[in-house]
């Protein structure tokens, strides 16, 4: 559609989006500041529209301003456009410099908390997600937080900077994962995690495990749906898009039966098999739609020159459909860290976060408000980096008109 | 690609689908004639057709079946009218259209359980709407009543399916022709017409497909259930099928009742799916 040129109706466009922007959001932004509050502020009458840490530590304020602005910077930058008078094509945004920023600004308040008598980096406003993830003195434990933080920085940096790498991207995007996994495994054998770090744990566990079988066997189906012209193939294909509308009881309540009966209960193979079964129809109607934009000549040369069937599939065709792949392993990571009745139903102690956070949602304890607010908010920002860094992967998943799980 | 070759890259996907979706769906019809319950897993004893009559007579599952119809025809269309709306303004600007559409996808995307917490909670009695709505207009409204909990359902609901209807219509805006547009314009028409005469039927197929999508998810809803009912009986009125399902099963102990349950909730998803099927098959028919 044309768009509107009046001044009043594109201000009243904004203004009717910012007030559904704060609707998304608000809640989100109420729970960060809720987390950080002490119980008889959050359950106060008068409720208390600013960040505990903001009062507790004004340096606090400098550093929030200061990503603020850093981050404006890096968004009017990155979306900066040609100037059709001069023809002046914008720079590249220059990432060493926001990010030598970064670092001098994280150093500066290490070095401004280290100076302090001070164990807590926020004195008092981080104490709701201490009691959620740590069973021990956090005093102890500074050394280790500087390093994971120094770890963080480096890693986003390598990352940053793999973007513009031709060639060895993906390997160097495998490598950061598999550092992050391996220090989130090796963690507990030097700090005393609370009960939450485990559900954390198995939901990483449960989460990777599931993506790696799940666009494995996806992969293998979608390409043989995508080029098999059989009536086996259509038939499969609905098979798959009717038990995407079954209700999820109906499975889950045999399997707990039959996981019962085989003393599987509670433990990762069966959770991970079965949101891999539960995700399949989805994952190989998405994959099979992505198969099928390439074109038939490709893996025909690619037979020509030697390759059989199998071959010529991973060498020729994987690569291409690989931002495909990349899409629908993001849908599959989001199902298996979202999924609550099947983690609930299966599992006893092995659970995974989502289970975790749910002793809070009986709420007739106001006490439990700010750790129930923290824990949402500790669920929900792994999630948010990572789509962060996919965006446009999770859009063009949604904007295929792909069917969503 | 040959047949030897297909059931070679099939093969894995289609035994998986065999063993945990075909296979469970025929035990739990099985199992819906045993009596079982969590003492009994091991020894469960044959009670004929006697689960399923005690479902059909359950007042419980009916009350369910009813608000999930309920919640299914108020929520679906109202997703797919603001979810147009607010498509068609993020189409018309183009400034700051990438946070709107971030701050858009963050319900869609957070864990439906965390999400449905916070969210319940800025309407609890500490939250911040509840204390906006007295300050600024004087009204004091607690949302956890037996009444005005339907209408937090709803507002949940809006604020948690509608993402993906808003990206999916917004993306098929982008793909609207624009010659038709230009025509009609020039033929006199103004902003409404163009959207009925020229939009619409471009989106048709969308609208379609997100009907099916969220009709079978409304039908299924049971995270945000569990969290806005505070598993308090109180509440019993906002009871979905999922959600009853799950107290038959855990609260009840009733194993063999549940999947009883469970197997006539999948009978009534076929039914409903019957017209979109209908539709569907006769688009095919008449393409060709």
């Amino acid at each position: 559609m044309q768009r509107t040129n009046s001044a009043w109706a594109r201000g009243a466009i904004h203004l009717v989006l910012i007030l559904w922007v704060i609707y998304s959001v608000g809640p989100f932004i109420w729970a960060i500041i809720g987390s950080t509050q002490r119980t008889r502020d959050a359950i106060a009458r008068e409720p208390r529209f600013v960040p505990q840490f903001i009062v507790d530590s004004p340096f606090a304020i400098v550093l929030l301003i200061a990503l603020l602005v850093l981050g404006a910077a890096f968004w009017i930058r990155r979306n900066a456009k040609v100037n059709e008078e001069t023809g002046v094509v914008p720079k590249p945004l220059a990432w060493r410099w926001p990010l030598l920023a970064i670092l001098v600004l994280a150093g500066v308040f290490l070095l401004a908390h280290a100076g302090i008598d001070d164990r807590n980096l926020f004195s008092g406003s981080m104490n709701n997600y201490q009691e959620l993830w740590l069973s021990e003195d956090p005093a102890g434990l500074v050394g280790i937080g500087f390093g994971l933080v120094a770890l963080l920085i480096i890693l986003i940096a390598v990352g940053v900077y793999a973007r513009n790498l031709e060639k060895w991207r993906t390997q160097v995007y495998f490598a950061i994962a598999a550092i992050v996994v391996g220090v989130i495994l090796w963690l507990p054998s030097i700090v005393q995690f609370a009960e939450f770090y485990d559900y954390f744990l198995n939901s990483v566990v449960v989460t990777v495990g599931t993506v790696l079988i799940s666009i494995s066997i996806g992969c293998l189906a979608g390409y043989g749906l995508a080029r098999y012209s059989g009536i086996a193939g259509v038939v499969i294909l609905f098979a798959a898009l009717a038990f995407r509308a079954l209700p999820r009881m109906a499975f889950i309540l045999p399997y707990y039966y039959f996981a019962q009966l085989s003393g599987l209960y509670d433990t990762f193979p069966l959770l991970i098999v079965t949101f891999v079964a539960i995700n399949q129809p989805f994952t190989i109607w998405m994959l099979r739609s992505f198969f099928m934009e390439i074109p038939h000549e490709l893996e025909e040369a690619a037979m020509i020159d030697g390759c059989n069937r199998l071959t010529g599939f991973v060498r020729v065709i994987v690569p291409i459909v690989w931002p495909g792949i990349i899409t629908t392993a993001l849908f599959t990571l989001l199902l298996a860290y979202n999924e609550f009745l099947l983690a609930r139903l299966l599992t006893a102690t092995n659970s995974t976060l989502p289970v975790g956070i749910s002793r809070y949602t009986s709420g007739e304890d106001a006490r439990l408000i700010p750790l129930s607010n923290a824990s949402a908010v500790s669920i929900t920002l792994p999630i948010v980096f990572i789509i962060i860094f996919f965006q446009r992967y999770l859009i063009k998943g949604l904007a295929g008109g792909a069917v969503k799980g | 690609m040959s047949r030897k070759h297909f059931s070679f890259f099939v093969g894995p996907s289609v035994v998986i689908m065999l063993l945990l979706m075909v296979a469970p769906l025929l035990a739990a019809i099985w199992l819906g004639f045993q009596l079982i319950t969590f003492r009994n897993v091991t020894s469960p004893e044959w009670v004929g057709l006697e689960n399923y009559l005690f479902m059909l007579g359950d007042p419980g599952f009916w009350n369910a079946l009813r608000f999930t119809l309920i919640y299914i025809v108020v929520t679906v269309p109202l997703q797919m009218i603001i979810g147009l709306g607010v498509a068609l303004l993020l189409d018309q600007v183009s400034t700051f259209r990438g946070l709107y559409i971030a701050a858009t996808l963050l319900p869609f995307i957070v864990t439906p359980i965390v999400g449905t917490l916070v969210f319940r909670q800025t309407f609890d009695r500490y939250g911040i709407y509840p204390f906006i709505l007295e300050q600024v207009l004087g009204l004091d409204i607690n949302f956890f009543t037996t009444d005005n909990i339907t209408w937090l359902v709803i507002f949940h609901a809006i604020w948690y399916v509608t993402p993906f209807a808003i990206i999916t219509l917004f993306a098929g805006l982008q793909t609207v022709p624009q010659e038709p547009l230009e025509a009609a314009k020039v033929d006199g028409a103004g902003w409404l017409m163009r959207l009925r005469h020229v939009v619409l039927p471009h989106l048709r197929s969308l609208f379609l497909f997100i009907a099916l999508i969220s009709v079978m998810d409304a039908y299924r809803v049971f995270d945000s259930i569990f969290v806005l009912t505070k598993q308090n009986p109180i509440y019993s009125h906002i009871e979905t099928l999922m959600y009853y399902n799950y107290l038959v099963a855990v609260e009840f102990q009733r194993l063999g009742r549940a999947n009883a349950m469970s197997v006539l909730t999948v009978l009534g998803i076929f039914i409903i799916l019957i017209p979109f099927l209908v539709i569907s098959y006769r688009e095919q028919v008449e393409d060709r």
